[in-house]
């Protein structure tokens, strides 16, 4: 068996090279760290508001896209309808939130939107069918996963209970 | 997972309560079920025993109060038949999920969160099938976890 012969060690027990990749790691554990604490800091920033947005958003659009896929396929209309309305209840859910975060003036009147959303499509989309409705649901349960990560105490849970839910869709719902 | 901080090991503990009542109840439900539920009701109790391993494994290590499991857990109504066995593990997920959804709101930890949400998503989807082989209406509750 052959044997590797090595060179004798000498100089220092921790090599520069080490220490210096000691020195990275933990600078990048202390950035990590801060990251982390800094969620807790403002919770009505406007990061914060801007997750629920989107999530509304994402929410609308799958109940927007339940409701068309029930056109194609009539004999999964239940199915679809179920998905419909809870997903609309999340989009609900995620507004009373938005609502709140933007709070009332003093004479009990709650700000709004400079532009009110328009209740007319200007063209209705085709129906995205249950393969596309089934992408969109995975989407929404990884995005609404991922602001559980990230947003406070109550809208982290609400948050995690739509990504379960979105979740449970596409396990037992619609398979 | 990295070491949860003392402020998670509260809602950690709480999720670890339940997950021992829950491997409790799966007994009762193993024993009262319809036999071709076999399968689901032998899954859905590992996923509970490994989720209580894993818990109690995790507060240990971080120097935490891990509850030990009680001798018996008082079941929420009679469990005398198939139905009422399928009850009990619908409600089992259903406050498991009550338990999970409160280690979201309470992680201050990434691993933490994200340990929260496996966990409560598992939950749901379990509660929904025994909601289908219940015929409840609707199959999923829109917040699972939520009031």
């Amino acid at each position: 068996m052959p044997t590797v012969s090595r060179p004798p060690t000498s100089g220092p027990a921790v090599s520069r090279r080490t220490a210096l990749r000691f020195a990275a790691a933990s600078a990048f554990g202390v950035a990590s760290v801060s990251l982390l604490a800094g969620c807790a800091d403002d919770a009505d920033s406007d990061t914060e508001v801007d997750s629920l947005v989107a999530q509304s958003r994402l929410a609308r659009r799958d109940a927007a896209g339940a409701a068309a896929t029930i056109a194609l396929l009539p004999d999964r209309g239940a199915a679809l309808e179920l998905v419909r309305a809870q997903r609309t209840a999340h989009a609900d859910a995620l507004d009373a939130e938005i609502a709140r975060a933007a709070g009332t003036y003093p004479d009990g009147t709650a700000p709004t939107t400079s532009a009110p959303p328009s209740t007319t499509p200007t063209a209705p989309a085709p129906p995205p069918g249950l393969d596309q409705l089934r992408a969109d649901l995975a989407e929404s349960q990884r995005s609404a996963a991922d602001s559980a990560r990230t947003l406070t105490a109550y809208r982290a849970g609400l948050c995690a209970s739509i990504s379960a839910a979105c979740g449970t869709y596409l396990a037992v719902v619609l398979p | 997972m990295t070491t949860p901080t003392e402020a998670e090991g509260k809602s950690l503990a709480d999720a670890l309560t339940a997950e021992h009542s829950a491997v409790f109840a799966y007994g009762v439900v193993a024993a009262f079920s319809n036999p071709t539920r076999a399968t689901q009701v032998a899954t859905a109790a590992a996923a509970h025993r490994a989720r209580r391993d894993g818990l109690l494994d995790t507060l240990t290590a971080a120097g935490l109060t891990a509850p030990p499991a009680e001798a018996g857990y008082t079941l929420p109504f009679p469990v005398t038949d198939p139905i009422t066995a399928a009850q009990l593990a619908a409600q089992v997920e259903a406050d498991t999920a009550v338990a999970w959804r409160a280690v979201v709101e309470h992680g201050e930890t990434e691993d933490t969160r994200t340990l929260g949400v496996t966990a409560l998503t598992e939950a749901a989807v379990r509660e929904a099938t025994w909601r289908v082989a219940l015929g409840t209406d609707p199959v999923t509750d829109p917040f699972p976890g939520g009031s």
